[in-house]
Parts: C-alpha cells; structure tokens; sequence
C-alpha cells in the first residue's frame, strides 16, 4: 500500500472542528459541546503521528485559546496532554475494536475535564456549569462515526 | 519542527523522549500563569484582532443563518400584525416621551435653583454583535465597533429592556464586551423604591444574578425593580437593570441573598446600544432622595469575608449628592473599588 499523506484533508477537518468549537449557540447547547477538535486532533494521531506532532498541537491550542477568549495555553495544555497521551499508547489504539477506542477517548475526555477543573480551581476561574460534564458522552457517541468517515475520506483521496 | 520526535514506539525507551512533552507543557503552564496575572492574552488580541475578525465572521455565519432563516418564514400576516403592534407601542412612547419633555425641563430647572450640575447627556448608537464567546461559564461577547469608532474601555450597553454589560478590552475594529451575567462582573444598583444600595453580582447564568449579603432590615423586598447607582462613575446612574424575585438564606442564615432577573433579553437578538458620554461631562452619580423609612434603617454588620466591606448601605437621612468626580475611569470613590470588574478573559 503506497502511504501518500493527505495534507488537504488534515487541515481542513482540523479547521471545521475548530469552527465548531468557537460556534456561538444558546447556553446549554453549549455546554453539552463536544470537544471536536480534540477528537480531531486524536484521529490525526493515530493515522500520521509525524504531521501532528507536539508543536502544532500547541500551536492550534494557542490559537483557540486566541479566538475563543480563553486564558492563553489553557486550551493548548489540555491538548497537549491528551496529545502526549494518544501518541505513547497510539501502537495499542489503533488496533483497538472501534467501541473500545470510543470508551478510551471517554476516559481521555473525563480525564481533560478534571485538568481543566483543577486548571480553573487554581487560577480561582469560574467552573464549567454542570452540563458540561456530559460532554464526553456525546463525543462517545461521535467518535466511531467520526473515525469511520474521516478514514473512508482518507482511503478515498489517497488512492486517488 | 525539530521537537516533534516524540512518537517513539517504546515507551520508557529514552528520556529524551519526554522532552519536547514536557517542554510545550511548561510552557503553556507557564502562559496560564502569566496570563491571570498580567491580561497578556487581552493585548495579544488586541494585535492579532485583524487575523481573528474573519474567523469570528465566519463563526458566527451559522447563528445569523438561524437568526436570518427565521425572519425568512414569517408571513404577510404576521409583518402586518408586528407593524400594527410597532405602531402602537411608538404611540405610546411618544406620550410617555412629551411627558418627560415637561419633566426634563422641570427638572433642569429645579437643579439649576439647587445649583447642583446637570447630568451628562447620554447619546447612544447602535452596534451589532460579532461572536460571542463559546466558554459556557463565561457571559462575554464581541461587537462591531472599536477603537477605530472611539470605543472606549468602561462604555456602556444596554438594550431595548435593560442594562446589557460593558466594554472590556477595545480592539482595531472590535470590542469586548463583559456582560453583567459574567460570574467576574459586580455592578453598583440600587432599588427604586426605597434607593437601597447594593452590589449586583453575575453568576455565568444568562437568567440570574445574585444580591449578596442582605440583612433582613434591609428595605428591598420581591418585585422591586433595580436601577444602576451611578457609583463608581463607570455606569450612569438610572439604567434599568432587573427585578428582585426571590430571597435565599446563606449558609451561615446570617446573610440573605437575592435572585435577581435581568431586563435585558441577554441570549437573544443581535444589536445593541452602546452609550456615549458626552465629552468632558462625566456622568453623576446622584443618589435618590429616600423614602421616610429611610432614617429608621440600621447599617447591617459587615460579614467577615464579604465582598464588598467598604460599601456603605445605609441610606443617608437626607438626600446628598457626590462630589462629582474628575472623570469617568479615574479618581472613584473608595466605596466603590470593589465594584469595579476586572476583565480576566
């Protein structure tokens, strides 16, 4: 199988999903707000770990810490750390059955809320409301999906 | 980037491994740190505002669709039906605004034989809202105008029913705005009934706000409707801002506190007024002549660890007017320190 990286791709899901994090919408709809860039990011991982490494990571971080009026690096360290995590067990993952990839990005996902809970508790922020501690189901709920589609674009574009 | 070699297949292979992990974690701590101190992400926003507009534009396409598609499906009908209630609300304001045409100048009058200044005059214009901030737990937003239009840091916004929130930082061409529902924003009011003063604190909730620290001597009770106090000189005084609904007991049953319901419709609609001081006329703060319960009304104890210690809440016994101040943002009085915001983006 020839590899041929698909750069296009990469960077325009990684745009949508950005988009998507700093969509305005009602209050609670936005609470219940998955984090797609993550998933995203986590996707990119597992399938070209050399074009997304550490650096951009951070990098795309910063810029949504930028454009959603965040505290500066509070977005870029939670990614990071779910980025660290995914590229050391990223050999176990990828072979993973769907479903149980779905219930480790669940565990990733808790696990970045109770970074961000502790982030704000020290910087004396005002905690997420509630709902948002049923986010991660929703980004359970759309990760097969997410991963099934995303690849099958991969598969296409670069057969192409 | 020579520090992505991070993806090696052992785990405990190296060290070194580790490196670059532990170098972009420091380092984005170590922005969080500096942040909360020094706003640093304010100023970075406001240079990078030029780059940030379209993203914001763009973000925001997907609810002015929403908004656009909904005034898409309204019928002949119903326009007509909203023409015709347009129509008789405009009928009504007019009375309400020869009525106060006789007042206003009533009132000039009586300031001028009482020798007290005349009150800044307010213009307003209109703004529209950019984006607004995706953080749940925080109530902040962009609009459309900027220091390019003298926006200034402290201006006012207010819509159709109320008292909105305030410019926190001023970008080129955009500005933004900390709502009053913001759990950081404090917000000197006072009941229009009896001119109680009182700080008026968000809660991250679009819906609520809370009156801290209420005795049950305190003259306010369900129902009262709160104005700004014009303390502080940031926010002129008399702007409508919500309704007392209910009292809650603290903790400690020492204390009671407020819910209050903000007027303006905050999580709807897209434009807003924005207040414009006329220059070199800073707002007064003028506080209202009080009822005859007033004298009677004992200072509550501050509580220990209260917000706001300095704020004086008896009313005084007879109607007193501030100093005015040198101007809006500089050389406020004490009272009033705690209640100005800090914008922690």
């Amino acid at each position: 199988m020839i590899r041929r990286d698909t750069p296009g791709l990469r960077w325009f899901s990684v745009a949508l999903a950005f988009f998507i994090m700093i969509i305005p919408m009602s209050e609670w709809l936005a609470a219940l707000r998955p984090f797609v860039l993550a998933l995203v990011m986590m996707f990119w991982i597992l399938e070209t770990p050399r074009k997304m490494g550490l650096g951009r990571v951070f990098l795309i971080g910063l810029l949504l810490d930028l454009a959603s009026f965040a505290m500066l690096g509070e977005h870029a360290f939670r990614l990071l750390l779910m980025a660290g995590v995914v590229h050391q067990l990223r050999n176990q993952f990828r072979f993973y059955p769907i479903w149980q990839q779905s219930l480790f990005v669940l565990a990733i996902l808790y696990a970045d809320l109770v970074v961000l809970a502790v982030i704000r508790l020290f910087q004396g922020l005002q905690q997420q409301p509630i709902e948002a501690w049923f986010a991660p189901i929703l980004a359970f709920l759309v990760w097969p999906w997410l991963y099934m589609f995303l690849d099958n674009l991969r598969l296409q574009s670069r057969s192409k | 980037m020579a520090l992505d070699k991070f993806n090696s297949p052992q785990i405990g292979s190296s060290i070194s491994a580790w490196l670059p992990f532990l170098f972009y974690c420091m380092l984005s701590l170590t922005l969080m740190l500096v942040d909360n101190r020094f706003a640093l992400s304010s100023s970075i926003r406001s240079q990078t505002s030029v780059l940030a507009s379209p993203i914001w534009w763009l973000a925001s396409r997907p609810f002015a669709l929403w908004q656009n598609g909904a005034s898409a499906f309204t019928t002949n009908r119903q326009l007509h039906r909203r023409v015709d209630e347009l129509e008789a609300g405009q009928l009504k304001s007019d009375l309400v605004l020869q009525q106060m045409a006789t007042l206003q100048s009533e009132n000039d009058a009586l300031r001028a034989l009482l020798r007290a200044k005349q009150r800044a005059a307010l213009e307003a214009r209109l703004v529209e809202l950019v984006n607004v901030n995706p953080d749940p737990s925080q109530k902040r937003f962009v609009i459309d105008k900027g220091a390019a239009q003298k926006v200034r840091v402290g201006q006012v916004l207010i819509d159709a029913h109320g008292l909105v929130g305030q410019v926190a930082e001023v970008y080129p061409g955009k500005s933004l705005v900390i709502s009053i529902t913001d759990a950081d924003h404090a917000l000197p009011v006072m009941v229009a009934r009896s001119g109680f003063r009182s700080i008026l604190f968000g809660q991250g909730n679009d819906r609520r706000l809370s009156l801290a620290n209420l005795t049950p001597s305190d003259d306010i009770k369900a129902g009262d409707i709160l104005l700004t106090s014009g303390i502080g000189g940031r926010f002129p005084a008399g702007i409508p801002v919500g309704v007392v609904m209910q009292f809650k007991q603290d903790e400690a049953l020492t204390f009671l506190s407020a819910q209050v319901q903000p007027f303006a419709r905050l999580a709807y609609g897209r434009q807003l007024l924005l207040l414009d001081f006329v220059e070199g006329r800073p707002p007064r703060p003028i506080v209202p002549i009080p009822r005859e319960t007033a004298p009677t009304q004992a200072a509550p104890v501050p509580a220990p660890g209260a917000v706001t210690p300095a704020q004086p809440q008896a009313i005084p016994a007879k109607p007193t007017v501030i100093p005015s101040q040198q101007a809006a943002g500089t050389n406020r009085p004490a009272q009033s320190a705690d209640a100005e915001v800090e914008p922690k983006p």
